[in-house]
């Protein structure tokens, strides 16, 4: 029965490297993406998938993730914060935030490189 | 009831806490460690700018900490905003010759506004507000804006027709921060309205601050420092993602992307390693509208009472200090790059990287250059 937990721990716990996006609200995975099969695994009551979208509501607000499994990409097709930063972005790697509901799209496994500019 | 508890109950507690330790355990080899706060935390909305927080799993993070953090986002935004009734707001308000009192926080960043002011030959100046809304770039113009002061026009698309010539020299009349007074008295510190006010068409307009070219880089300053009381290392600031705090990577320095001023999808277009250090951008692209074959950015040239005339796309400062970087960056813009080189000799301690088209030129290393810049180190 340990032997279970632990496993159940370890796929739980380990990012998947290449080709899957994470999605996590202050530093709580939500949702992991396979970005290849567009298979979407959610890890929250807030986080729910309806085909390649998946929408994750938190006390912060709504944003509605959408996969481009021809691309390989993630982009923010509906945010409800106030400047719709997130929504600029169509990426294969890399970071998208939401910085006011503080969402993360982590696309290469790593916490999001400081960018500036 | 019976004294302790049955041999079954131990039994079940003792393997409800071993299960426990090697989840947890197991948990902490894989990195998942969340003992207080960590990751990317919304911190509020400064001056019309997101403020965040990254922790790399830093155990010194605590709620009290992110607490503290907020709370001081939250007094500089009523502090320091146009909006509202804080000091900025109250300045703006006097009428010429009236005085207001204000906290040390406003005097000290008015203080440090006119010695920038002077040691950059006017290219920074806190009295441009009246002409930046004018020009289209203040908060009315975030989200839905309609015409509602005389001197304002109705959009045409993204852009905004040029303003009447009598607006921009009455508002450049009244740019000038030598004419605001700090005076410390015993009750308080108080700002004086020197300036004169003027007139355009039977209506007054008396000189307003804006201190959001100087006022983000001092918020990075202030949660550096409360980050430092709690013993949180392990981070990263972003304001609006053109004031930033660097602060340890695990002990060692953060790769930090220098956005491309001339690519719409914000990609990269290099990096710099950096530890403990504050870095601040000023763009030309980060606001701006096309105007017929001209593009029209919220950079004012305090001189001349319209966007800077420069060849520089950005320039960015890096250094212990936010505040003189944040100053330091608006100011680079406005002289252009010959102006700009020739500045930065007097600042040896901090690294520069400006860009101009298909150029970098920087003091500092860059890890990657994009392809289609050429590097030069200065």
């Amino acid at each position: 029965m340990i032997a279970a937990l632990a496993a159940v721990s370890v796929f739980f716990c380990v990012p998947k490297k290449g080709g899957a996006a994470e999605v996590s609200v202050k530093g709580e995975r939500v949702a992991l993406i396979d970005l290849a099969s567009g298979e979407i695994q959610t890890f929250s009551d807030g986080a729910s998938v309806d085909g390649n979208r998946l929408t994750v509501m938190t006390d912060a607000g709504k944003n509605v993730i959408e996969i481009d499994t021809d691309k390989k990409a993630v982009r923010v097709v509906d945010a409800d914060c106030v400047g719709k930063e997130c929504m600029n972005f169509d990426l294969s790697s890399g970071a998208i935030i939401c910085a006011p509901h503080s969402l993360i799209i982590n696309i290469s496994g790593e916490i999001p490189s400081p960018k500036v500019g | 009831m019976g004294k302790g508890r049955s041999v079954k109950q131990i039994r079940t507690v003792s393997l409800i806490a071993a299960l426990a330790m090697v989840f947890s355990s197991v948990s902490v080899l894989f990195g998942c460690s969340r003992d207080g706060e960590q990751g990317l935390i919304y911190l509020g909305s400064f001056l019309s700018s997101d403020v965040y927080i990254c922790i790399y799993d830093d155990a010194s993070s605590s709620t009290e900490f992110i607490a503290a953090c907020k709370k001081t986002v939250d007094e500089y935004e009523k502090t320091l905003s146009v909006k509202g009734n804080g000091d900025v707001a109250a300045f703006n308000d006097l009428r010429f010759g009236e005085k207001v009192k204000v906290s040390s926080l406003t005097a000290e960043l008015i203080e440090y506004a006119k010695t920038l002011n002077e040691e950059t030959g006017g290219a920074i100046d806190p009295t441009v507000y009246m002409l930046v809304d004018l020009w289209g770039f203040s908060y009315r113009f975030d989200e839905f804006y309609m015409p509602e002061k005389p001197f304002d026009r109705a959009r045409i698309g993204d852009a905004l027709p040029l303003p009447e010539e009598k607006y921009v020299s009455a508002f450049l009349s009244i740019t000038d921060i030598k004419a605001v007074g700090v005076k410390r008295d015993q009750d308080g510190i108080y700002l004086f309205k020197n300036c004169p006010s003027v007139a355009v068409d039977g209506t007054e307009y008396e000189q307003k601050i804006d201190l959001s070219s100087i006022a983000k880089g001092a918020l990075s300053d202030a949660l550096k420092d409360i980050a430092a009381s709690y013993g949180v290392k392990n981070y990263y600031l972003s304001l609006g993602m053109s004031s930033l705090y660097l602060g340890e990577k695990d002990g060692g320095a953060w790769e930090t992307l220098l956005v491309d001023p001339k690519d719409d999808s914000r990609a990269e277009i290099g990096s710099v390693l950096l530890k403990n250090k504050s870095i601040s951008t000023s763009g030309v692209y980060e606001k701006n509208y096309r105007l017929e074959d001209v593009t029209v950015h919220h950079i004012i040239d305090p001189s001349t009472g319209r966007c800077a005339e420069t060849d520089l796309l950005s320039a960015a400062v890096i250094g212990e200090n936010g505040v003189l970087a944040d100053a330091l960056s608006t100011a680079l813009i406005v002289m252009g790059s010959e102006r700009a080189k020739e500045f930065i000799k007097n600042y040896p301690e901090l690294d520069f990287v400006l860009v101009k088209d298909g150029e970098i030129l920087s003091t500092i290393d860059m890890s990657f250059v994009k392809e289609g810049y050429s590097l030069t180190r200065l």
